[in-house]
């Protein structure tokens, strides 16, 4: 029986073997055709040095095609407008550099890609990333800075492309962390900002939202009051760590420290969104609903506030018919400020060849010029991040039809800032935060119970990112 | 007969069962209805049940919509959803057939072995998984040792050879076999019979419900898998049906008409496999002794 028995199982593992090399039989496909794109972009302006630069890397100097990937996390309608844009650079740059546009999924997604990429080989020419992404690149030392790049006499942007640039957009990823280099390249952003029921507001003889959150919660008694045959509350908010944090900032109180060691949420001002927070839940005047539902207490006219991201104008030109809406620069925390928060990803060049990373160049560089940014801008309702897009020939009816956005684009835009970056932001933001705001509103915590476990587990978050 | 052993409990129960059903049939019947509604009406809130107007239409867009068509990445759900579940059942009746019923050293040990595997969660191998893929050699242009190419990545292999073999299914498979009574294999080899030929005449005949199981399961994963296709692949003709339903979600307005519509669609198949097969499913669910 043994002697038979592992003859036996020789034969099966030999055919076991035989059926995994049966499974094994499959060729790679050649990649789809992309179609053409919706618009000519303009050429790149020739460059200009704006002053002596360090050689950007030592490309070969052959003539053959570099073929790169890019990477992104962004879907529908966004991924076939990134093909476009891709094809419509390939086309441009014939015979030189060859880009693929790959959509890897979500954001959490793309950066599982990416960091197996780096582990096994296949790095993209260019990826997308979100802030808290480009952070963890730049400290796996997986992305290169774009310094020399940009200062590159031949490749680099000119004086005149880069006095195009929201400022707070071209050194989004220009940080003491990384030691003051650059290391993400921006296309489009949005901002965190206030979009409100007018009709609502009227009612209760208000034009528009108070300036201050101070003034928020009366305000909002107020609103509620005037629209009882509603039932109307005041604000549900999505993404509850989100928010808070988007909140903070417009109290001018980032979430870390500027070195990056410990968080804020010691502030004062932490203190005051809880307890504002925990009385208006209170009085179910404020509510947190699923992820998927955010936006719906707005729509459905049972909540007088959303305030999320800018790229929900499309939502609300598109699902909005019973009443009038407005959108403005969030409510601060002082009185005379202008503070918002930076949404949206941006772009970097992964550590590759010399090649391949100046082909990820030209192609980040190209598309933020005017026409690739205006197709950008009209498929994701993102901000442009240079100036001269907004005015541009080609984005003229897309704001004429879209007239909050135009003015968001002027008065929002420009105060756009990031959080202080860190490793450690996903977790504080997604889980901690969240976590213990929907503590303090569902009464399990005080509002300084709250804040003092806030800051006690964000800071050991931040130690274990620090450690890596 | 089950009337007359219910006796006057019989309306109740029946009662119990409507609504069991229903509450059950509710999410389909919600993403059928839902899979009619336009783009507002998909995002009302609160929604309606029965579509305001109807929009068949839905279904044309969910089919063009993704950059290849919802048809090609069905095609490839189904290769590897097939492929793979065909190999899998392959590696796990022969490992289960050698863990039951041959004798060699550290049997018990490897199998041991064998099923602490299933404690490893799935993120930590991904990266290993991915290397493996990535220099695979001499495949993708690779060399001996796995440099200079792309290996297995961006191929139908990618997404299903890290998978063929799984601890659970050949413990289930294994605990399947073990019942199949040692007297069969005395007088197979009576009649001449080697191992090969009693698993293949005698084991697996009695199994069935058991390789029902494992196949369900090995097709349903691999249907609905996601991260792993999105990692070892590039090329939109490549990739499979969950990844298009992803192509149907904006950032800021989902038509969930479509998505409904295109749920439906990749349901489907799911669907009539489970009601072709669920006889089969729940006897090798019990045979084993496992519950869902």
């Amino acid at each position: 029986m043994a002697l038979h028995s592992r003859r036996a199982f020789l034969t099966m593992s030999l055919a076991s073997v035989g059926a995994a090399a049966l499974a094994a039989c499959g060729a790679a496909a050649t990649p789809t055709a992309v179609p053409k794109p919706t618009e000519a972009p303009k050429p790149a302006a020739p460059a200009e040095p704006t002053k002596p630069a360090p050689a950007a890397a030592t490309p070969s100097t052959g003539t053959k095609l570099i073929e790169i990937d890019y990477w992104h996390r962004s879907s529908g309608d966004a991924t076939k407008q990134l093909e476009g844009l891709a094809a419509a650079f390939t086309q441009e740059m014939a015979g030189k550099y060859k880009v693929t546009s790959v959509f890897q999924g979500s954001i959490a997604d793309l950066n599982k890609k990416v960091r197996a990429a780096a582990a096994g080989g296949g790095m993209p020419g260019a990826t997308m990333g979100d802030d808290y992404d480009i952070t963890q690149y730049a400290f796996s030392k997986i992305i290169v800075p774009l310094d020399p790049y940009m200062d590159d006499p031949q490749n680099g942007l000119t004086k005149a492309a880069r006095e195009d640039f929201l400022p707070n957009q071209l050194e989004r990823h220009k940080l003491p962390i990384y030691e003051g280099k650059t290391m993400a390249f921006p296309q489009g952003f949005s901002a965190f900002t206030t979009f409100w029921n007018v009709d609502a507001l009227q009612k209760a003889g208000f034009q528009k939202p108070p300036a201050t959150w101070k003034e928020f919660p009366d305000h909002v008694r107020a609103v509620a009051k005037a629209n009882a045959d509603k039932q109307m509350s005041g604000w549900w908010i999505g993404g509850a760590g989100d928010r808070f944090i988007s909140t903070l900032l417009t109290y001018g109180v980032d979430w870390i420290t500027p070195d990056g060691k410990a968080s804020q949420f010691d502030k004062p001002e932490a203190l005051e969104i809880m307890t504002w927070w925990r009385q208006l839940s209170d009085e179910k005047l404020l509510a947190i609903p699923k992820e998927n539902a955010r936006d719906t207490g707005i729509f459905a006219q049972k909540a007088a506030y959303f305030m999320d991201s800018s790229g929900n104008t499309a939502a609300f030109y598109n699902l909005v018919k019973d009443f009038k809406w407005e959108a403005a620069m969030p409510i601060q925390g002082k009185a005379g400020t202008q503070i918002t928060e930076t949404y949206g990803p941006i772009n970097a060049v992964p550590k590759n060849d010399p090649d391949k990373q100046l082909a990820g160049w030209t192609f980040l560089k190209w598309l933020g010029t005017t026409g690739p940014q205006s197709v950008w801008v009209k498929t994701t309702n993102y901000f442009p991040s240079i100036k001269s897009a907004g005015d541009s020939a080609e984005l003229k009816d897309y704001y004429s039809k879209n007239v909050v956005a135009a003015r968001l684009n002027k008065e929002v835009a420009p105060h756009a800032r990031i959080l202080g970056p860190s490793p450690a932001l996903t977790e504080v933001r997604g889980q901690i935060t969240a976590n213990v705001v929907n503590e303090v509103l569902l009464g399990q915590l005080t509002p300084e119970q709250g804040v003092r476990k806030l800051k006690a587990e964000a800071d050991k978050a931040i130690q274990r990112a620090l450690q890596g | 007969m089950i009337r007359r052993d219910l006796g006057r409990w019989a309306p109740i129960v029946y009662a119990l069962l409507v609504l069991g059903a229903a509450i059950a049939l509710f999410p389909f019947a919600w993403m059928v209805l839902g899979s009619f509604k336009d783009v507002r009406e998909s995002n009302l809130f609160p929604p309606t049940i029965l579509p305001r107007v109807w929009h068949p239409a839905n279904y044309v867009e969910a089919w063009t919509k993704p950059p290849s068509t919802l048809g090609r990445y069905f095609l490839n759900s189904l290769i590897v959803s097939l492929v793979g579940t065909f190999g899998q059942l392959i590696v796990g009746i022969l490992a289960a057939y050698a863990f039951a019923r041959l004798r060699f050293k550290g049997r018990d040990i490897l199998f041991v072995l064998v099923l602490t595997s299933t404690m490893v969660p799935g993120e930590v191998t991904l990266i290993p998984n991915f290397i493996t893929i990535r220099r695979f050699p001499l495949m993708g242009g690779n060399d001996l040792f796995g440099n200079g190419g792309s290996g297995l990545y961006d191929t139908y292999t990618a997404m299903i050879l890290p998978f063929l073999a799984g601890a659970f299914n050949i413990f289930l498979l294994r605990q399947a076999f073990l019942r199949v009574p040692n007297e069969y294999w005395e007088a197979a080899q009576l009649d001449g019979s080697g191992g090969l030929g009693f698993l293949w005449r005698i084991v697996l005949p009695l199994t069935v419900p058991a390789l029902f199981t494992v196949a369900l399961f090995g097709f349903l994963s691999r249907w609905n898998a996601l991260l792993w296709p999105l990692i070892v692949t590039r090329s939109e003709s490549m990739r499979p049906v969950q990844v298009a339903m992803i192509y149907y979600q904006n950032e800021y307005l989902t038509d969930f008409g479509l998505v409904m519509a295109a749920s439906f669609m990749v349901t489907l198949p799911i669907i009539l496999i489970f009601v072709f097969a669920q006889k089969q499913f729940i006897a090798g669910i019990s045979s084993v002794g496992l519950k869902g």
